[in-house]
């Protein structure tokens, strides 16, 4: 070990570290070093060297420091410089290839643009702030049935429930809790007849939570919810136009809801109205001893206590109504109660998570396509720019230079087109919100925000590293090597080839599952669109739903009657039936609607999914809408008042009620429907085809029926609330206006009213534009990918030719003919496609459940369409192929054999 | 450079503490005198003022050899250069005027 007492001079460590700092300035580094030396004896020989070791450190690092920053600051500024350089470089390159520059552009602008929208949309249901105070805090209760209530779904509470949970939940769990229940009640307003409008019954302090404010008046408060509180209405801002002429006089005025007399307090704004969708706002009732843990309806909203989580909220909500209703009868005993934050209720209602599934998958697939063929043009730029990159790394370039420079152009093109992708998605986000405001729910914005920006920002950074990758790990071989070694015709061009091939089956896979998808979709569009096979006619239908005066003891028939008869001498008439729906039971309401219950079996027919529509039909039914009738008889003019009451059932129906029985045999059994206390039986008379109602429903699927004689249904069947009929006509030459079937509709049926006139095909039309809307879209962007694609071989094959010029000359020159020319080109294209069309057609297969899971309603392809599908990719690759290809064969030997 | 050359007051005394020390202007001494005219100044002061000087053109330097108490390495010795001497002079002219004037608006 060294004697540390014979060092005469500063820590030579810390005197090296500092002369490494100096600048070489007039003050001089070793001037500098020297004078601090010099300094360091004198202290040493006065005050020691401890002393003087540490005064020297602390003069080395003052000065030391500044240096530092000095340089630092010196060094990012060259970095800028050097940056600008680059860019400049890279901008100048790129101007020369304006039709790359163009194409990358695009295509990229395409994906980040779908990634923007996908984060616009996502964003908007899930982040962007919703319009309540204590939005986040809020949560929904309902109950819960592990069989019976399908995931996913609220179906709320009973009033029973809802009163037991504000009044026995430990306090401090919920800061408060309100609730609401939709209603159809009928309304009478003046002396006319009365209508039967939707009603929101809310908690007293319903209306402050979510921030409602009164157009005029007051709305409902917590004393017109307490027990003898007089009967008070709300009405809608519409309401109050049509009704009282926006006069203030309205205030204070007796309307009759559900028989009873109310007193109207106030108008709601029509904007809150957007919420609710309701026509008439009343206090929510206390539950009456009628009303069971059964009687579901009621939305209960609680705003949860600073502190408290969800999962402690569910814990105790879980157990109390565990505990409420296992012991009620009405239940069976596995009814409990969950929490959910109610942001994921209306997200979920926004957005459905499988349909952002597709979307973000669809997108993605979409924006690699993009970024694999920027990739494979990039590489190939990246090559042929060897010789510049050589020089660069020869006069000291280091690696990280090296890579900036393949950095450069990635960054350039992803950037241009992440910036045009989200300028469009800023533009067409307003013209989307204005085409879909129906379907936007209130509460919903979709803001182009910071978060939007940071996705798109992040998506751009992601695609320009993406396709630069190759790039920078080519260029830094060239650099490594120096331009020196590797000649740009040997290894460097054969691996950008490999690579170049690998990026082109990546993209042909990926091309290969979205086409699939998009012709799945678009097969299915088809189908949907096929409407003869829906089992009845739809050409040249019109239908006028009729509003019908509840008098009478049997309205609906007495309307039947009249409407049928008058249709018969209508002269532009040809064949009329008039129908009503007869609205089942669901699983949500049990006190609302009509069950149904077959002879010889003992349940009644019910559940979460009502399995069945029942329409009560006249005589003229089956002949207008042409269902054939495959055993007995339809519905006819002996069906009348007095008579045995009949129904036709359809096939399928048949198979729900009476499973396993040949059709032929159930003829003469009965059918029950029951509503309350009355019951209305109903002997089979015949048996009807199966019919689809929604042309979009899977196939196989179709949705049986109940047609019982319309005249001879009881009223009480049909529910309280103004009949409402539906009168199908087929006329002869031009199909009647609405201004036609309101002028005639009052002459036959006084006090009748038209709601609305549709012609059949058109709504049948309408209900299937969601799926063209998707297949449209499938379509067009799996032409896009295929147009990438297609330029992606274009470009390998250029470069291939291009860069085996010399070669091609060579073989020309030694008498090669044409096609071994073409053969040595294309050999390693086919190797490429025959993989890749085999693992995209693997991958297509694997990937046609999820797309369909995500409700795009792919249908499982089978293997004509992935031959198609491959046949296109091969097409495709031969067509981007030609142009290359008769350069190759062009080629000069003499000239391509002249030295660059 | 020399009359658009500007300098700091810092500056303005190295260059004149420059000429004051004649040959013998070495870093250490410049610093030392400037200490003696209560005018104390970090060595890093000193150190960038001189390479702004030197980058102005204001000032030169020779060097002399290396010698043992300085660990080997070498020391500067500071002349002011033409142009620094045109910037003293000025700079003492401006001066002179301004004490002149403020003395005849004392009086």
């Amino acid at each position: 070990m060294r004697d540390r007492g014979e060092r005469r001079g500063p820590p030579p460590r810390l005197e090296r570290w500092l002369r490494a700092r100096v600048p070489d300035g007039a003050a001089g580094r070793d001037s500098v070093t020297g004078d601090l030396h010099e300094e360091y004896l004198d202290v040493h020989r006065r005050r020691g060297r401890l002393t003087a070791d540490l005064w020297y450190a602390q003069q080395a690092v003052l000065l030391g420091v500044p240096w530092i920053a000095d340089a630092a600051s010196g060094r990012a500024t060259n970095l800028l410089a050097g940056l600008k350089l680059d860019l400049l470089a890279s901008l100048r390159g790129l101007r020369r290839q304006p039709v790359l520059v163009a194409v990358s552009v695009l295509s990229l602008s395409f994906g980040t643009g779908l990634v923007s929208a996908t984060a616009t949309l996502v964003n908007g249901a899930w982040y962007a702030p919703l319009p309540w105070a204590a939005a986040e805090r809020m949560v929904d209760l309902a109950d819960t049935h592990p069989t019976r209530i399908p995931a996913g779904h609220t179906p709320g509470t009973s009033l029973r429930a809802w009163e037991q949970w504000r009044a026995e939940l430990p306090s401090g769990l919920f800061e408060r809790m309100e609730a609401s229940r939709r209603d159809w009640l009928p309304i009478r307003i003046g002396g006319g007849t009365a209508s039967t409008l939707r009603a929101e019954r809310i908690s007293g302090g319903y209306a402050e939570l979510f921030g409602f404010r009164p157009r005029i008046g007051r709305l409902v408060s917590p004393t017109d919810v307490r027990p003898g509180a007089e009967p008070v209405v709300v009405l809608s801002e519409r309401l109050w136009q049509t009704v009282y002429g926006e006069s203030l006089d309205a205030l204070g005025s007796t309307i009759e809801v559900d028989g009873r007399p109310h007193v109207v307090i106030g108008v709601l704004r029509e904007d809150v109205r957007a919420v609710f969708d309701a026509e008439v706002l009343l206090p929510l009732p206390a539950a009456s001893p009628e009303d069971d843990f059964a009687s579901r309806g009621v939305q209960v909203v609680g705003v949860l206590a600073d502190g408290v989580s969800v999962e402690a909220a569910q814990q105790a909500v879980a157990a109390l109504a565990s505990a409420m209703y296992a012991g009620a009868e009405e239940l069976d005993g596995s009814w409990s109660a969950s929490v959910t934050p109610l942001r994921t209720i209306l997200a979920r209602r926004g957005v459905p998570a499988t349909g952002a599934l597709a979307l973000v998958l669809l997108c993605s697939i979409v924006l690699l396509v993009a970024a694999l063929n920027l990739a494979s043009l990039l590489l190939a730029r990246t090559t042929n720019r060897t010789r510049e990159l050589g020089v660069r790394a020869a006069i000291g370039a280091g690696k990280a230079r090296i890579a900036r420079t393949a950095l450069m152009d990635g960054l350039i093109l992803a950037s241009a087109g992440g910036a045009l992708g989200l300028f469009v998605v800023a533009l067409a986000r307003d013209a989307a919100v204005a085409r879909f405001a129906a379907e936007i729910p209130s509460w919903a914005s979709f803001p182009v925000d910071l978060r939007v920006l940071a996705a798109t920002v992040v998506g751009t950074t992601a695609t320009a590293l993406l396709v630069s990758l190759l790039p920078i790990v080519r260029a830094l071989a060239i650099g490594k090597a120096a331009g020196v070694a590797q000649s740009a015709t040997g290894h460097g061009r054969r691996s950008t080839s490999r690579a170049q091939n690998t990026l082109l089956g990546g993209q042909i896979v990926l091309a290969l599952v979205l086409v699939t998808a998009s012709t799945g979709a678009w097969a299915n569009f088809s189908h949907a669109s096929n409407f003869d096979r829906l089992g009845y006619r739809w050409e040249g239908l019109t239908a006028a739903v009729i509003e019908v005066p509840s008098e009478g003891t049997d309205p609906t028939a007495d309307a039947a009657e009249r409407l049928g008869a008058a249709s018969t001498r209508h002269p532009r008439i040809d064949g009329a039936a008039v129908t009503r729906l007869l609205p089942l039971v669901s699983a949500d309401r049990r006190d609302e609607g009509t069950t149904v219950r077959a002879s010889g079996t003992s349940e009644p027919i019910g559940g979460p999914v009502v399995p069945m529509s029942s329409r009560a039909v006249d005589a003229g039914y089956f002949a207008l809408t042409a269902i054939d009738i495959v055993a007995g008889r339809g519905i006819d003019a002996t069906d009348t008042r007095g008579s045995e009451p009949a129904t036709v059932v359809s096939e399928d129906a048949v198979e729900l009620l009476w499973p396993g029985r040949p059709t032929e045999s159930v003829l003469g059994e009965t059918v029950e429907f029951a509503r309350g206390e009355v019951r209305a039986s109903f002997t089979v008379v015949g048996v009807a085809a199966a019919v689809i109602d929604d042309p979009t429903a899977g196939r196989g699927r179709s949705d049986p029926r109940l047609y019982p004689s319309i005249l001879q249904t009881p009223e009480a069947v049909y529910g309280e609330g103004q009949p409402i009929l539906e009168l199908r006509v087929a006329t002869s030459g031009v199909p009647l206006t609405h201004d036609e079937w309101r002028a005639w509709v009052p002459g036959v049926m006084p006090g009748a009213g038209v709601a609305r006139t549709f012609e059949l095909e058109q709504v049948l039309r309408q209900w299937i534009q969601p799926m063209f809307v998707v297949g449209a879209l499938l379509a067009g962007l799996a032409l896009l990918v295929l147009a990438l694609v297609a330029i992606g071989i274009y470009g390998t094959v250029s470069y291939r030719i291009a860069s085996t010029r010399q070669e091609i000359g060579v073989r020309l020159a030694l008498g090669a003919d044409t096609t071994q020319v073409v053969r040595s080109v294309l050999a390693p294209l086919v190797r490429v496609l025959t993989v890749a069309v085999t693992v995209g057609v693997g991958l297509a297969i694997a990937t046609i459940p999820v797309l369909a899971a995500g409700g795009f309603q792919v249908k499982a392809s089978g293997g004509a369409t992935l031959l198609i599908v491959s046949v296109v990719i091969v097409g495709a690759t031969a067509l981007a192929s030609l142009g290359p290809l008769r350069r190759a064969v062009r080629i000069d030997p003499a000239q391509s054999l002249r030295p660059e | 450079m020399g009359r658009e050359a500007s300098v700091g007051e810092l500056e303005h005394l190295i260059l004149l503490a420059i000429l004051a020390l004649g040959e013998e202007a070495t870093a250490i001494r410049i610093r030392s005198r400037l200490g003696e005219e209560g005018r104390a100044i970090t060595r890093g002061a000193l150190y960038r003022s001189l390479d702004r000087l030197g980058e102005k053109e204001l000032i030169g330097f020779s060097a002399e050899e290396p010698s043992p108490e300085r660990g080997g390495h070498t020391r500067r010795l500071y002349t002011v250069s033409a142009a620094g001497l045109e910037v003293v002079r000025e700079r003492r002219v401006t001066l002179e005027r301004l004490w002149a004037e403020a003395a005849e608006a004392a009086r």
